[in-house]
């Protein structure tokens, strides 16, 4: 199979930007009717030498299904099954899902959860895949050693068919090789850590991720400086730094000096402190040190239960009128009512895997409005970017199969099989249009950061005033973790390896403006 | 920069405030029943789930001055429950067993009592605002400012140390309690139900744990695995202050507080390595911690 | 005379180990009764089975007529028997006052009376009220574990070694001490390893060794035994 993205360049975000709102609109108006998402979605997202390639897959033959979206039932062609070979199950899909369901990380775990949970019935409620149902085996998400033990457990015992989970960043690097031994397909959701394809498992097969932490760490310290510009008509000098004392608030930060040195090598680093988490309740010594050494922005990474203890006591000691600039990249990536009202307006709002569920506007991305809406409907809450990318990688698996079962003709597909069409899958899902790259079996789409306001309406603090980047300006480009990063060199991961190498001295990179 | 100076000393002595309510407790059942006991800390988490959820159903209906008596009485009550059900049910049964079995069962109660919680209150975090926004901050120059009602924390803590005091020393439990702390039998042998004693001994220590899990609720949020997080620093506290003494856990409170804010400052990679450097040199000069008792 | 204590065919172990074997004692009323055996042959285990601090495998104890087998120690203590440990049991953290209150609080008599019958039996212990349990010598220490006993108001006391370590002066004084509290009307039973004294403080005596009582008569008849005399002694 050819390269599909040879180069940067040809990522479909490029291909986004240059797509009209009607033409995005028609798409995925075409989607609805095409009565696969993903397969339809391939095409919106990869409109150059792709099209030719995927074009085929437009033409899947599915069974009757209801579409997500706008419900409009649409009668596709009866799946004749060879009898012989390999005729389709018909036992249930098992899916093996392990998430945090309680604990601190519970915020993000069950969100993840119930969006998985959504696709399912959705899915089952069009027939299933290939006529199959599918069935969730939910399993709790603990320490790196429980969680391997239980993946294997789901595995080997359970036998599942399909495993789709993790939020630590802690566990996807443990779980990785594993799943590469056992053979079977899993993707993962969170446990964003860039180590684990960059380092841990370079040549992934049996391994995919909705999304990595490098944009969104990056997006967010530009937002930083594109805020202080916008408040004082400079850029910031003194910049200090508040995290979770895990791998994600690590690499946050380490993401953050790469770029900031780069951009403005005369930075001044004026505190940084990496806090016990989850579980610290008193941040009033790390407010007092920072409201002493005076920075000009402050990058954090705290969320959840911990974030929440830290803004009301900050609110308290008058901190965010005293520091020009704040942001957390995970304040508004919790589930969006987890801000209430009193959360300042006018500060920077991260969302962790850009995704903020009024973003792409509902009345825009169809995908995004069904999504939210039956989410809502069910849960009776909005989602989360764990809930969006569940219910995304359960779609994307639906319409590899139902891709890769037309060309074989007939009968369930091996995983083996459905393996290269994820490794070049594109589509549109909820937080738009998102594609996974073959090299590093990463899910991209581009990087989003906002400000904060609180809306009366909903009853919560939410992002408004979105900045984008393209993730392929703030992210090692294809085959860099392999063919330049030294996962043994001094360099934490390829994207901070890339920066180290090609950003230049004094100067913005290239596609990112202020 | 004295304002600064200020804002430290000051989190230090809150910090110190409800770290205090939580090794005191831990440090008076431990004086009695020779029971280092896991499942303090989730005392220490049902006041704080127990404040937060009923302030969050009433809050709204009543008088802004009363939420503070609430939310003490909410969190004592909710603590003393507890401890009422676990204290003759399955704690009475590790007096005087070996310690390894001590600290299995007492942190199986632990892990149960945080199910329990996610059952009651489900997996996200609680937490409520009002009280702490109320009393809003003080200005004390430089722009800067501090949360009154931080000084409600510290209040507390003073005061309940004082009452300790007090009751420890001059009441008729206080005396009693200390008596069988240093020889049940014959306090036994002098007429007193040693069982109730220890019963009322450990209603009291979660009834301070509890206390301490309200107090912080206002500006922090009630969340799973609380109870485990503070136990870490209630624990560096009676080892630096001594088991089973009260006035060691008020120096050892003041210490881990005062140390942990240094840290923050100036070490903020080491900040919990420092207080248990801390706790190592008392233990080299002192092996029973300042004021500990074999 | 009414027995105030009876034991019948007393069995007590501790873990696995049987410690008292089928014994059978009573103390008369107004009696000092002692009982003497080797270090390990089973007095404090009496005692403590006496005082309800030791389970009871089979057997009976009677107190003023009454089966109190079952009944904690503390509603024991209430009844009126007084309890004294080989170590005294004294409250190191409290003072010889507080430590006298914990037992009026049980009985109900107030402190004026205590502090007058106790200085009665001790004249220098009115010094000693307001000073902690740890800054007292090993007299004091009697003097006030006895004052916390009558504190409550008991008509029975067990002595457990009450002697054991005391100059030979402040022995005599004790036993002295003894005779004037059956003199007010209690009754004794005290565990002793020293036969001599034992033999100078009680009314009736006994010998036990290895959990059986082997005598029981008059204290000064006992010496007549040679074989007896060379088991307790060892």
């Amino acid at each position: 199979m050819p390269e599909t993205f040879s180069n940067p360049k040809e990522v479909p975000p490029e291909a986004r930007s240059k797509l009209s709102r009607r033409e995005l609109l028609g798409i995925i108006g075409g989607l609805v009717v095409g009565g696969a998402i993903g397969a339809a979605a391939t095409y919106v997202a990869a409109p150059k030498e792709v099209v030719k390639e995927v074009a085929k897959t437009v033409t899947v033959p599915g069974p009757t299904v209801t579409v997500p979206g706008p419900t409009v039932t649409v009668p596709g062609p009866t799946v004749t099954v060879t009898p012989g070979a390999r005729p389709v199950p018909t036992t249930p899909l098992k899916i093996g899902c392990q998430t945090f369901m309680k604990g601190g990380n519970a915020p993000l775990g069950v969100p993840l959860y119930e969006g998985l949970v959504a696709a399912a019935e959705e899915i089952n409620k069009a027939g299933g895949i290939l006529g199959r149902k599918v069935e969730v085996i939910v399993r709790d998400e603990a320490g790196t050693d429980e969680t391997v033990k239980e993946y294997k457990r789901l595995v080997l015992e359970d036998k599942i068919d399909l495993y789709i989970g993790l939020i630590s960043s802690a566990n996807t690097p443990a779980v990785a090789p594993h799943a590469e031994e056992l053979k079977c397909l899993s993707l993962f959701i969170d446990g964003c850590t860039d180590v684990v394809f960059d380092v841990v498992d370079r040549n992934p097969v049996y391994v995919f991720r909705n999304h990595f932490q490098s944009p969104d760490g990056l997006i967010n310290n530009f937002q930083l400086m594109r805020l202080y510009k916008r408040k004082t008509g400079k850029l910031p000098t003194r910049f200090a730094y508040i995290h979770p004392d895990y791998g994600y608030g690590r690499l946050v930060h380490a993401h953050a000096r790469y770029a900031t040195d780069k951009v403005m090598p005369e930075n001044v680093n004026a505190y940084e402190a990496f806090v016990k988490f989850p579980g610290t309740t008193d941040f009033s010594a790390y407010i007092t040190k920072m409201l002493e050494v005076k920075p000009d922005v402050v990058l954090s990474s705290e969320w959840g239960g911990d974030f929440k203890a830290f803004y009301k006591q900050a609110l308290g000691y008058g901190y965010f009128k005293a520091i020009p600039v704040f942001i957390s990249t995970l304040s508004h990536g919790t589930y969006p009512e987890f801000l209430e009202t009193d959360y300042p307006e006018g500060i920077g709002a991260g969302v962790h895997a850009n995704y903020w569920f009024e973003y792409p506007l509902l009345d825009q991305n169809p995908v995004n409005k069904y999504f939210v809406d039956s989410y809502f409907a069910k849960w009776k809450r909005y989602p989360n970017f764990e809930a969006e990318g569940a219910w995304t990688m359960l779609w994307a698996f639906k319409g590899a199969v139902e891709e890769i079962y037309a060309k074989i003709k007939g009968g369930w597909p091996e995983t083996e099989e459905i393996v290269p069409i994820l490794e070049r899958w594109a589509m549109v899902c909820p937080a738009g249009v998102w594609q996974i790259r073959k090299d590093n079996h990463n899910g991209y789409k581009d990087a989003i950061s906002g400000v904060s306001i609180n809306d009366p309406k909903l009853g919560f603090n939410k992002l408004t005033d979105p900045y984008y980047i393209r993730v392929d300006k703030i992210s090692a480009p294809p085959r860099w973790q392999l063919e330049v990063f030294d996962p043994k060199g001094p360099h934490p991961t390829a994207t901070a390896d890339w920066i180290f190498r090609t950003w230049k001295k004094g100067e913005l990179p290239d596609g990112v403006t202020l | 920069m004295s304002n600064i100076i200020f804002l430290y000393l000051i989190s230090g002595l809150y910090y110190a405030a409800y770290l205090f309510l939580v090794a005191a407790g831990l440090t008076i059942i431990f004086g009695l029943a020779r029971v280092v006991n896991l499942a303090h800390g989730a005392l220490y988490a049902i006041g704080a789930y127990v404040a937060a959820w009923l302030m969050g159903l009433i809050s709204k209906q009543i008088p802004p001055p009363l939420w503070y008596i609430i939310i003490i009485i909410a969190g004592a009550a909710g603590a003393a429950f507890v401890g009422i059900i676990i204290e003759p049910l399955l704690l009475r049964r590790v007096y005087g067993r070996l310690e390894e079995f001590q600290l299995l069962l007492t942190f199986a109660i632990l892990l149960i009592i945080e199910d329990l919680e996610l059952m009651i209150w489900g997996p996200y975090p609680l937490a409520f605002k009002e009280p702490y926004h109320y009393l809003g901050a003080v200005s004390i120059g430089g722009g800067l400012m501090y949360p009154l009602y931080g000084f409600v924390v510290i209040a507390m803590g003073w005061l309940i140390a004082l009452f300790l005091w007090f009751f420890m020393t001059k009441t008729k439990l206080g005396i009693i309690i200390r008596s069988a702390a240093a020889n049940k039998e014959v306090t036994a042998a002098i007429g007193h139900n040693v069982k109730s004693i220890y019963t009322k001994t450990f209603i009291l220590g979660a009834t301070l744990a509890g206390i301490g899990g309200a107090i912080v609720m206002p500006s922090a949020t009630a969340q799973l695995g609380l109870g485990i997080d503070i136990l870490v620093f209630a624990f560096a506290v009676v080892v630096i202050g001594g088991l089973g003494s009260l006035k060691g856990a008020l120096v050892g409170s003041l210490i881990v507080g005062m140390t942990r804010v240094v840290g923050i400052a100036y070490f903020p990679e080491i900040e919990l390595a420092l207080i248990w450097l801390i706790a190592v040199i008392v233990l080299v000069f002192r092996p029973l911690g300042l004021w500990g008792r074999e | 005379m009414a027995k105030i204590l009876e034991v019948k065919n007393l069995n007590v172990f501790r873990g696995p180990l049987q410690v008292l074997r089928d014994v059978s004692i009573s103390v008369e009323e107004g009696e000092i009764v002692a009982i003497v055996g080797r270090n390990g042959a089973g007095k404090t285990s009496l005692i403590k089975s006496i005082m309800g601090l030791l389970p009871v495998k089979s057997g009976k104890i009677f107190f003023k007529g009454k089966d109190i087998t079952n009944l904690p120690t503390h509603e024991r203590a209430k009844m009126g028997i007084g309890y004294l440990p080989d170590d005294m049991g004294i409250i190191p953290d409290l003072t010889v006052s507080e430590m006298i209150k914990t037992g009026l609080w049980v009985s109900g008599i107030s402190m004026d009376e205590i502090k007058k019958r106790v200085t009665e039996l001790f004249p220098e212990i009115k010094d000693l009220f307001n000073r902690r349990g740890l800054y007292l010598s090993g007299g004091e220490k009697r003097m006030a574990a006895i004052s916390r006993a009558l504190a409550l108001n008991p008509t029975f006391l067990l002595l457990d070694e009450a002697l054991e370590g005391l100059a030979p002066i402040a022995v005599s004084r004790f036993i002295g001490t003894m005779k004037e509290l059956k003199k007010i009307g209690l009754s004794l039973f005290a565990a002793e390893s020293n036969v001599v004294l034992a033999s100078r403080m009680a009314d009736k005596l006994y010998a036990i060794e290895r959990g059986e009582i082997i005598y029981e008569g008059d204290p000064k008849k006992i010496f007549e035994h040679e074989e007896l005399m060379r088991i307790i002694r060892g």
